[in-house]
């Protein structure tokens, strides 16, 4: 009983680890032996085990040795072109007319991080030229040094490759921020990623997120984190606006293949620190719309990058047959946002992302969904929102004002 | 592919969705689901179910990581899987995993107090606090189910470092869920 406890728990696991555990890596310097997996014809795997280091890996590394001549650590903060990041383009669908309104909308939602004063005042501090470890250590301290001063650091050197975040898109439940990265030199930059990210804000690990490679351009990359920030003491939503974000890249690896895995190509810290803007500014419709018997929604609340949907909605284990036979507990959840439709008519298909769903703690009738949209919208011209149910394909269209 | 492209062909109803899936993760699941499952036709049934549930879950879900979306869905259904087969073909290595998760939560009826999702939460805040390496044993010993030999092939570590690592951590959530008031 207790075992099935904790193993249904382990289901769980917030996704971002379970994702480390996939991909996860011990640093080379910790590892004795090369271990070579090889996939057999029947699907299993076996191993063996090789003295001495990585080739492929050690010629990489070798390879921008030799193009990594300085560490410098900039305290700066990056003037950025005066229009939006591919990464958002793409990422929120933005263009023409609503990319437009988006750079000169005032409410905070869209933030491009820059000052562009303090780069004349930036400080930078170079490094002796020696071994690449040690270069890493002594660009760890120096930044330590800075953390402790005050102000924001939004750009980052370290052993010739620049993190700066540069925009970010910011409302009461979701941050989606995005990082431009140059000085990665040959790399193939379409493999090239971090080896650990670590972002905290008001000094609390930031909850749930998730992000990796956007845009590659020729001479830089851009990189996408996007987080929810869980609620904190009750706070609610929008408890981070205001405060001071952290973040910690460490060492640039590379993805070299199913079978090779991620591989180290320059060690490093980068840590950026600001403090977090964005807007409160959200639309919330009182609803009563039944979708089922005892599944009603009761409000929506739209932000352009969010939408929240709370039920009344009965906890309920159901018991479903799955394709081979077998029977298994599924945990029955309600119709989610599948799409919108304009009051001009246009309909913007899956606009639904990523979300946090379930009953509130203590309640068994009060579901809430919370999703990142996938798609910039503007609230006031949704006119109605298609909910499907995933078990059973039927969609149902809730109109958001009273005909 | 990337996972983005794939998702995308989910979202536009392809079933090469499906074959991508395959191509890119399906060594992954079959390898989660014979370490619970020791059988390579039920582990080969689970990940086909894995497909079908992926295809009814995307849209409107959006996994933000779709590999670890995957591993969730196969090891749940290989887990149920295991439970429908007779307790003769249970795999060894997997009494012995959960056995040894046991330990951690002593009283079943403080346990039964805090629901699985929440229990979930607070192991992954105590995983925040351990180090990289400490939790990725951990993972790859209860979520996936590697035996230790394979998680010490897979890291370079000795079999002996494995257990004590995996000792330790245990008896660290031990405390941590004590201190959340999980256990007595």
């Amino acid at each position: 009983m207790k075992t099935s406890k904790i193993v249904d728990a382990l289901h769980y696991i917030d996704e971002d680890l379970v994702a480390e555990a996939i991909t996860y890596r011990p640093k080379e310097e910790d590892v004795a032996e090369e271990i070579i997996k090889i996939s057999e014809a029947n699907g299993k795997e076996t191993t063996m085990k090789k003295k001495g280091k990585i080739a492929k890996r050690t010629l990489l590394v070798a390879a921008l040795i030799a193009v990594l001549v300085l560490g410098t650590l900039t305290v700066a903060v990056a003037a950025f072109r005066g229009s939006l990041a591919e990464s958002l383009r793409s990422m929120f669908k933005v263009s023409g007319e609503l990319e437009e309104d988006l750079l000169t909308r005032e409410d905070g939602l869209l933030q491009i991080i820059e000052t562009p004063a303090a780069l004349e005042t930036s400080k930078s501090q170079t490094m002796e030229n020696t071994e690449i470890v040690e270069t890493v250590r002594e660009t760890i301290e120096k930044e330590e040094d800075i953390f402790d001063q005050e102000g924001d650091i939004t750009s980052v050197t370290c052993n010739g490759i620049t993190v700066r975040v540069v925009q970010a898109l910011v409302d009461r439940y979701h941050v989606n921020l995005i990082f431009r990265i140059e000085g990665l030199g040959e790399a193939n930059k379409k493999g090239v990623g971090f080896r650990k990210f670590e972002i905290n804000i008001d000094g609390k690990a930031a909850g749930s997120g998730g992000g990796g490679l956007e845009f590659v351009g020729e001479d830089y990359v851009e990189y996408s984190w996007s987080v929810r920030p869980e609620d904190y003491n009750n706070e609610g939503p929008g408890w981070f606006l205001g405060k001071q974000i952290e973040i910690k890249f460490t060492d640039v690896d590379m993805f070299l293949g199913k079978e090779m895995g991620s591989y180290i190509i320059q060690e490093g810290e980068w840590n950026l620190k600001w403090t977090m803007q964005g807007t409160v500014d959200t639309n919330i419709f009182m609803l009563n719309h039944e979708l089922e018997p005892e599944i009603i929604i009761t409000e929506v609340e739209l932000t352009p990058i969010s939408a929240v949907v709370r039920y009344e909605f009965l906890k309920q284990t159901v018991q479903g047959q799955t394709a081979n036979g077998g029977v298994a507990n599924f945990i029955k959840d309600p119709p989610f946002i599948l799409s919108a439709i304009l009051k001009g008519g246009t309909l913007l298909e899956y606009i639904g992302g990523m979300g946090r769903d379930g009953h509130v703690p203590g309640s068994t009738t009060e579901f809430v969904s919370i999703r990142a949209l996938r798609m910039l919208i503007e609230p006031s011209e949704v006119d109605s929102l298609i909910f499907r149910d995933s078990n059973t394909g039927k969609e149902y269209i809730v109109p958001l004002y009273d005909k | 592919m990337e996972d983005k492209q794939i998702i995308e062909l989910y979202f536009a109803r392809d079933e090469q969705a499906i074959q991508e899936t395959d191509i890119k993760y399906g060594r992954l699941c079959t390898s989660v689901s014979y370490n619970i499952l020791a059988n390579a036709s039920d582990a080969e049934e689970c990940v086909n179910d894995t497909y079908f549930h992926t295809w009814n879950q995307i849209p409107p879900t959006v996994p933000l990581y779709f590999s670890a979306f995957l591993c969730k869905i196969v090891r749940n259904l290989s887990l149920k899987r295991l439970d429908y087969l007779t307790a003769k073909k249970r795999c060894p290595q997997v009494v012995v995993s959960l056995e040894e998760l046991e330990a951690i939560l002593p009283d079943d009826r403080m346990a039964s107090q805090v629901e699985s999702e929440e229990l979930g939460r607070i192991i992954s805040l105590f995983l925040r606090t351990e180090k990289a390496e400490a939790r990725n044993v951990f993972l790859r010993k209860y979520l996936f189910m590697d035996s230790v030999s394979d998680i010490a092939a897979r890291y370079g570590y000795e079999e002996s470092k494995v257990k004590s690592m995996l000792f330790r951590t245990r008896s660290r959530l031990r405390a941590y869920l004590k201190k959340e008031g999980v256990e007595v």
